[in-house]
């Protein structure tokens, strides 16, 4: 049975329940709503980052749903993206960070989980002028400023 | 004459409440009216009557409706009337206001008592429902009227006036909650007003004083006066002469009125005299003040953020931020600190900092170190970045850099038990020795390779115990026969132990190099450097400790004593030649290194007669201000600015501080010291 979701530009999008209930939000409203065929407004989504998201969750349909792993390490790890996971986070960083709050705002944590870690890992084992650059950031530092906090915070690391 | 001063003032606070209602009321509708006269009679007066309506200029037109349904509904000059009726004018003309123009006005809205309602109601409105600006004395001929309406007018002035003004009051908070800007602009131009006011009511004074002896059109004027004090004006009625003095006291009571009217109406009025409108204007100062605070502090919120949507700081909401955060080590999350004070703020607020501490009992941030982050950074050579448990134990315990399998940057500082872990998973190959020769010059099979077991010991810092699992052949002791017989060890499985006690080669390498040692000094060091930092940066944040003490004073009598002894240090170090080149070397070669922008030295000691230079030489590419300090010092003794002071020290000391023993002893001290070397 098809779920017609509408994006906040108000484009319609035809999607299977099964598709649609990766949501955990959508899934939740139709709960609520039952049987019915009004279409399901999300205004915090656009329609380009809809179509990710569902192209997303017509991958990852079928895939069982995630039990949270109780591992003894208070770190994530973020270098076990899928392949496909990470072709499909190869979107310019406006969109994958769309893409993060999208899946925020409709529940969907493994796709939540994907965008984080891809964020992490461009940001792991660079430096800050490295970070700076691979995001466009201005240093509002001062000289003064950035030698004190890099006196401050200073990890211990090659010894 | 204060005292006297002062109990009036008491006495017409007393009487304020209930004159405001009147004093505004009554006002309301003479104002304009009572204008138009003074304009005839006097020029001052003109002038204030010019103010007034280019006061009334900036008023805005929200009002106009309903003054144009009073236009259609009374004749044109009435509506003028009703027009110039606004708040501000209402409340500078009390003091001119008139019987006959108050009746005149009331007259002229037969059936206009609708119109006066109106008006009564505008009045007190806010400083943006002003009348219309054309507010030109043409009410002339109105002046001529019966009191007929006016009891009614009192009646509906006296109940509307406080409850308007508990409305305009509130109407301002929400001008000012809506519009943030307007209500700051309202803010500014009150000064202007409240200037421009002064003055006129200055000539309104004048005016009043002049009045009193210049006939009919000067007795409207005090009459006027009377008028404007509302109560008084119903109990005195004509009967009682008015003198000049009287109607100035009538005329301050109005004015202190008006003050405290215009206190709630938030509209600013001047000083008419400078005795009674002291505590008025202080009390009216301070409360402009609390609206412009209140009014920046409502700007504030509303400048233009801008927002760099490819900074992930500033698109994602804390908690995904924090949850990006949380997939990075910490060695990089303090990288990513100083990327922009954005960032260093996302990267302070983390859980992360505060759970180490807890684990690691760290305690609370204090004066030194201010946020938990700083607090975990200072132990991060102890901090293992896998299970953020603190070690700070000996060997291999410490947590040492790991790299990652699978990732080409990423190395993290994991503990004993952490990387026991990790090469359980990814186990590291031995390196057992190739082509091995026995005895008789056959070369042995690596995997036959065996050690004794003093080198197994010595070697890979194991003890008997971690041996006692492992297979091993007992030969005759070759250098005693009677000794006990030799272990020999496979060098593979004394490997593979080894590797299992200390957690790697690097474990191995660890307690080798006995990096807990160096680590413990470079710790002290830079919590040195850091207290240094106190001493040397003279910004006001650091100087005060969290209780706001200024502890400035006596971090500076601490460093100036330890200076002193720092210098003696190294001044015994330079009446040494050999240990004074191998000083003026290292200046050099770290000076040099800056020059080509190559990255600073860190040298790994390996002689005892090398070590004070060596960690000297680390020093001075690693803190560029101690190496100009020792510059300073080296220069000064060459120029002999310490021989005075070396002869003063070798008379009181005599012989005992020189020679090879002082010189030790002044090596030992030099660098230890260095961290508190001050710019002489």
């Amino acid at each position: 049975m098809p779920v017609i979701l509408v994006s906040s530009d108000n484009q319609d999008f035809k999607v299977d329940k099964e598709v649609a209930e990766r949501s955990i939000l959508i899934k939740n409203m139709l709960e609520d709503v039952g049987e019915s065929d009004s279409p399901i407004p999300l205004p915090n989504v656009t329609a380009a980052v809809l179509t990710k998201v569902i192209e997303y969750c017509e991958h990852h349909r079928n895939d069982p749903v995630q039990v949270p792993e109780e591992t003894d390490d208070p770190r994530k790890r973020s270098n076990d993206i899928e392949e496909w996971d990470m072709k499909f986070m190869q979107v310019d960083q406006e969109m994958l960070f769309e893409i993060i709050l999208a899946a925020n705002y409709l529940d969907i944590k493994p796709l939540l989980d994907v965008g984080c870690k891809t964020v992490a890992n461009i940001i792991k084992g660079k430096t800050p002028e490295e970070i700076r650059k691979a995001f466009n950031i201005v240093n509002d530092f001062t000289p003064e400023e950035e030698a004190q906090i890099k006196k401050e915070n200073e990890w211990a690391e090659d010894r | 004459m204060a005292p006297i001063r002062s109990s009036r003032r008491l006495k017409q606070k007393a009487t304020d409440a209930q004159d405001e209602a009147d004093a505004a009321s009554t006002t309301i509708v003479t104002r304009t009216t009572a204008a138009k006269p003074a304009a005839d009679t006097e020029p001052s007066a003109r002038t204030s009557t010019k103010k007034t309506a280019t006061i009334r200029t900036r008023s805005s037109t929200r009002k106009t409706p309903t003054i144009r349904m009073a236009a259609v509904a009374s004749p044109p000059k009435k509506a003028r009337t009703v027009k110039t009726t606004t708040p501000k004018a209402s409340s500078k003309g009390k003091a001119r206001a008139t019987t006959s123009t108050m009746k005149a006005s009331q007259e002229n809205t037969s059936g206009g008592g609708d119109v006066d309602k109106k008006v009564a109601r505008g009045k007190v409105a806010p400083a943006g429902d002003d009348g219309a600006p054309n507010a030109t004395p043409k009410a002339k001929g109105r002046n001529k009227g019966k009191g007929k309406v006016k009891k009614d007018k009192d009646a509906i002035t006296a109940t509307t006036a406080p409850k308007d003004r508990k409305e305009s009051k509130s109407n301002m908070t929400r001008a000012k909650k809506i519009k943030d800007k307007t209500a700051v602009v309202t803010e500014e131009k009150e000064p202007k007003t409240k200037t421009k006011r002064t003055k006129k009511l200055k000539d309104e004074t004048g005016t009043t004083a002049t009045g009193a002896t210049a006939g009919a059109g000067t007795e409207t004027v005090a009459k006027a006066a009377r008028k404007g004090k509302g109560k008084m004006f119903k109990t005195e009625g004509g009967d009682s002469p008015v003198t000049p003095a009287s109607a100035g006291r009538k005329k301050r009571r109005v004015d202190t009125n008006d003050n405290d009217t215009n206190d709630d109406g938030g509209d600013g009025s001047g000083a008419a005299s400078s005795t009674q409108s002291g505590p008025a204007l202080k009390k009216q100062r301070t409360t402009t003040s609390k609206k412009r605070g209140a009014a920046e502090a409502h700007v504030e919120p509303s400048k233009p953020i801008i927002i760099n949507k490819s900074d992930p700081f500033s698109v994602l909401p804390t908690e995904l931020w924090h949850e990006v955060m949380s997939y990075l080590p910490l060695s990089q999350i303090s990288k990513a600190s100083t990327v922009s004070k954005g960032w260093l703020e996302g990267t302070r607020s983390l859980p992360v900092w505060r759970e180490v501490c807890t684990r690691a009992a760290l305690g609370k941030p204090k004066k030194k170190y201010l946020t938990h982050m700083s607090l975990v950074c200072a132990q991060s050579f102890w901090i293992c970045e896998h299970c953020l448990t603190m070690n700070n134990g000996r060997g291999s315990d410490i947590p040492m850099p790991v790299e990652i399998h699978g990732l080409a940057n990423e190395r993290q500082m994991l503990c004993r038990d952490c990387r026991c872990q990790y090469y359980k998973k990814h186990p590291e190959e031995t390196k057992v020795r190739k082509n091995v020769v026995n005895s008789y010059g056959e070369y042995i099979y690596q995997r036959d390779v065996r050690i004794t077991k003093t080198q197994a010991c010595d070697s890979f810092h194991l003890r008997e115990e971690d041996l006692e699992s492992l297979d091993c052949r007992e030969k005759r002791n070759p250098h005693y026969r009677n000794a006990a017989p030799m272990r020999l060890y496979l060098e593979n499985q004394v490997q593979e132990r080894a590797l299992k006690v200390h957690g790697g080669w690097i474990g191995i390498r660890a307690v080798r190099r006995g990096v807990a040692k160096i680590r413990r000094e470079a710790a002290k060091t830079r919590a040195q450097g850091l207290q240094t930092r106190v001493v040397l940066n003279p910004d006001k944040n650091t100087n005060k400790d969290m209780s706001g003490k200024d502890k400035k004073s006596v971090t500076e009598a601490e460093a100036k004593a330890s200076n002193e002894k720092s210098v003696q240090s190294w001044l015994k170090v330079l009446r040494q030649p050999y240990q004074r080149t191998q000083l003026v070397e290292a200046i050099a070669e770290a000076e040099g290194r800056v020059a080509t922008g190559q990255p600073p030295l860190a040298i790994k000691t390996t002689t005892p007669d090398r070590k004070w230079i060596d960690s000297v030489r680390n020093l001075f590419n690693r803190i560029p201000e101690q190496r100009e300090a020792i510059k300073k010092i080296v220069q000064a003794f060459d120029a002999g600015a310490y021989d005075t002071q070396e002869a003063a020290s070798s008379s009181a000391t005599g012989a005992a501080t020189a020679g090879a023993g002082a010189a030790t002893s002044g090596v030992g001290a030099g660098p230890s010291a260095l961290s508190t070397v001050h710019l002489p």
